[in-house]
């Protein structure tokens, strides 16, 4: 069964799927985009709902003016002369875990100049079919008609037939979701001539100095908990890039007292947040932990495991495996090791975003020269895991859903 | 020391201990069985030295360490190498999850069985009893691996004569010309049905209620289990079960029972007064589900449940997802001593998926 969530007048796919076909290329940053972009973002800001959902406000205010301008010169500037233009028509596969995601898969791709076409989960909450009426009803507008011709968001139940149709129409792929899914999608062929971006399940780690959290001061130590805080716990962990291991640095007895006075502090702030999960959460926590220990993953379940922040610490021979544990709800796994250059080992290819606090950004350099094969895509400071950028799992996207012609 | 434990609990009535002499014994007992386990099951001795701190032996039920029930599908838990495994239980996995597997030796089988029968004939009495399976003989169908279900049959199959399932293989509905001939043969004899508390709802007592036939089932007594989670979509309370059994079938004799495939034989059995009962081969705790700190009588919380079988698998202790009360360990009016106490559903699922907006940490 396949629904038509975008255009809602559209009674067959294939209709507008020809339509999206054959309405060709936009420049890169056509105003129009821009345009309906900052219409949708004041949308969504003015709508009593949907700016209550922090996901939304957060993409709402990616998708302003302001931001698309700023976007657009770091484009201008990066391609310099070059000729950057669209590639066609792009497929995106949204997940089914991150609402927002296809959101800024769709809008970078319609700033790139692209055609798009969207798969949405069949699973969705009631906050997207609020947000696909507001989007209908702009794509209504007489204004925006360059935008509803490009634009295909439709939904329907695992069918290799119908995403073999749209992948022999794109010229760019797009899969976000879990290993399965991606696994899954890419039996399906391509046109030949198209390229494909690819997203999967990812891991997430901070690194923390503890010489440098124990010389804060209570007003900086709190700072930084919040933060941690925003990383961990805004979307439960179960965003791929909040942190799920805790990697410490420096001698045994600092890392002690600094994981004292770090976890102690993380806890006040929840508790100044008011985070309670529901109980099973707490039940879900104990059987990862026991899991993550019968395993031979983990050495020590520090009490209050069932509490808001749950500590397991690596066993020495832990193997890669710990990752596979998705608990969320604040499980952390921790280890310590004596400076910042023992961390590449640790690393898999899996490892995409490296948070940390206390390193200077030549320790960072030397670690990025030592890094394992496919290991870590973004190293950013603590608080800012969760910032979306249009520089994602290791491509940057505006690059890679244009093409470049060579004019000599 | 453990012969000397089995001639203890081989009297007759399973619900005769006086609670201080339990107490002791029975810590023991699960003292012995973590310290057995935790040489011979390399996952469990892992989580013991994890998360706590190594140690076997324990001064207290409430510190003595439980297994959540679901780490059985998580993680291999067996204490016997793979040849001694004459059966495995599994339990049904919901969607996308695995089923839990519990592995039984020789030696835990028999336990089982005969902790089973010491609790149920206090119940039934020890004649074998015409037996009437609210069920369709299909479920047994793979004798190697069993639900919880075909154990349950099978378990109950040894206090019955004259076994007959009540619904038809396939359709589930009930055999009339069956149950009726059944009835008939057995009249004034003292009848023993046995079911699923769903199964039995859904397709026995519905279809009976339906058809509007005339069945007398005064003289029979019922026993059955399986959890009340799909009951309570159907949003019957037990009150109303029951009402609706002795008004429809006449059935007076009604025993739910608490178990679970991880504690299998040590079931916990309801009483007249409508309390289940732990007998001398189990206890419960009530844990606050947030804190797992052991609650007092009367409060309610998780419930933990202790059982002296388990020697093929670290399961004598596990953490179960049901919440209920205790409401004391000897005094109920039912005149059966042992730790008595209430189910009261289950603690509700929630899931977290990335930008769930259901328990969002404000920012």
């Amino acid at each position: 069964m396949i629904s038509v969530q975008v255009p809602s007048n559209c009674p067959d796919y294939r209709v507008h799927l020809a339509l999206v076909l054959k309405s060709g290329n936009l420049a890169s940053f056509d105003p129009q985009v821009i345009e309906f972009l900052d219409t949708f973002s004041k949308t969504v800001l003015l709508d009593e709902v949907t700016r209550q959902l922090p996901e939304m406000a957060v993409v709402a205010h990616w998708a302003r003016k302001a931001h698309t301008l700023q976007l657009q010169a770091a484009f201008d500037e990066m391609r310099g002369d070059r000729l950057w233009v669209a590639r066609g028509v792009a497929l995106h596969f949204a997940p089914a875990n991150v609402d927002s995601i296809f959101l800024y898969s769709w809008f970078l791709s319609m700033l790139a100049g692209n055609g798009n076409i969207v798969r949405l989960s069949q699973n969705r909450k009631e906050q997207v079919e609020v947000l696909l009426r507001a989007l209908n009803l702009l794509l209504q507008q007489e204004r925006f008609k360059v935008i509803q011709e490009r634009s295909l968001i439709l939904s329907y139940e695992h069918n290799e037939e119908v995403t073999q149709t749209l992948s022999e129409s794109s010229h760019l792929r797009v899969l976000w979701g879990g290993d399965e899914s991606v696994r899954r999608l890419r039996r399906v062929p391509m046109n030949p001539l198209a390229s494909e971006v690819v997203f999967p399940d990812r891991f997430s780690l901070a690194a923390l100095n503890a010489a440098k959290v124990l010389a804060l001061n209570q007003d900086q130590l709190e700072e930084l908990a919040g933060r941690f805080c925003n990383d961990a716990y805004w979307f439960d962990q179960m965003a791929c890039s909040s942190p799920r291991l805790a990697v410490w640095t420096g001698d045994p007895a600092s890392c002690c007292s600094a994981q004292d006075v770090f976890w102690a502090e993380v806890g006040q702030e929840l508790a100044n947040r008011g985070l309670k999960y529901p109980e099973v959460i707490g039940v879900n926590k104990l059987v990862s932990a026991y899991a993550a220990a019968g395993k031979g993953f983990a050495d020590a379940i520090r009490p209050g495991i069932t509490g808001p922040i749950s500590r397991i610490h690596l066993a020495d021979h832990a193997n890669a495996e710990f990752r596979q544990i998705e608990c969320g709800g604040g499980l952390f796994f921790e280890t310590e090791i004596p400076d910042l250059s023992q961390l590449a080992s640790l690393l898999r290819d899996r490892d995409q975003t490296l948070s940390y606090f206390g390193f200077e950004r030549g320790d960072l350099l030397s670690l990025v020269h030592c890094l394992p094969t496919r290991a870590i895509d973004r190293i950013v400071p603590i608080g800012a895991a969760l910032n979306f950028s249009a520089v994602w799992d290791g491509y940057n996207l505006l690059q890679a859903f244009t093409r470049e012609i060579d004019l000599q | 020391m453990r012969a000397e434990i089995a001639k203890e609990v081989s009297g007759h009535n399973p619900y005769a201990e006086l609670p201080r002499a339990k107490a002791s014994r029975f810590l023991e007992e699960m003292n012995a069985l973590t310290a057995s386990h935790a040489e011979r099951c390399c996952a469990y001795r892992r989580i013991l030295d994890a998360a706590f701190g190594g140690s076997v032996s324990f001064k207290r039920l409430s510190e003595h360490p439980a297994l959540p029930v679901r780490l059985f599908k998580e993680l291999e838990l067996c204490s016997v190498p793979s040849d001694k495994v004459i059966k495995t239980l599994t339990s049904s996995g919901t969607s996308g999850q695995r089923p839990s597997r519990i592995y039984l030796d020789q030696e835990t089988a028999i336990a089982q069985a005969h902790a089973l029968a010491r609790i149920v004939r206090s119940f039934v009495g020890d004649d074998r009893l015409p037996l009437m399976i609210l069920d369709h003989p299909d479920v047994l169908k793979d004798r190697k691996s069993f639900s919880a279900r075909a154990a349950g049959i099978l378990g109950f199959s040894q206090f019955g004569v004259d076994q007959v399932y009540a619904l038809q293989s396939g359709t589930l509905e009930p055999d009339w010309n069956l149950i009726e001939g059944f009835l008939l043969k057995h009249r004034g004899k003292r009848i023993l049905l046995f079911g699923f508390t769903f199964i039995l709802w859904q397709h026995f007592l519905r279809a009976a209620e339906d058809s509007g036939r005339s069945l007398d089932f005064s003289n029979s007594i019922l026993v059955h289990g399986g959890g009340w989670k799909k009951m309570e979509a159907s949003k019957v309370s037990t009150e109303e079960f029951k009402r609706r059994l002795r008004s429809c079938l006449g059935i007076q004799a009604i025993h739910n029972y608490y178990g679970m495939v991880e504690q299998a034989g040590s079931i916990y059995m309801e009483c007249e007064e409508g309390y289940f009962h732990a007998a001398d081969y189990s206890e419960v705790l009530i844990r606050n589900p947030r804190t797992l700190d052991a609650t007092d009588a009367g409060k309610s919380g998780l419930i933990e449940t202790m059982s002296t079988i388990p020697h093929s698998y670290p399961g004598h202790h596990l953490l179960t997802e049901d919440l209920g009360v205790v409401y004391g360990a000897d005094g109920c009016c039912c005149g059966r001593r042992g730790t008595f106490f209430r189910v009261l559903g289950r603690l509700s699922a929630a899931e977290l998926r990335g930008c769930s907006d259901t328990y969002k940490v404000p920012s």
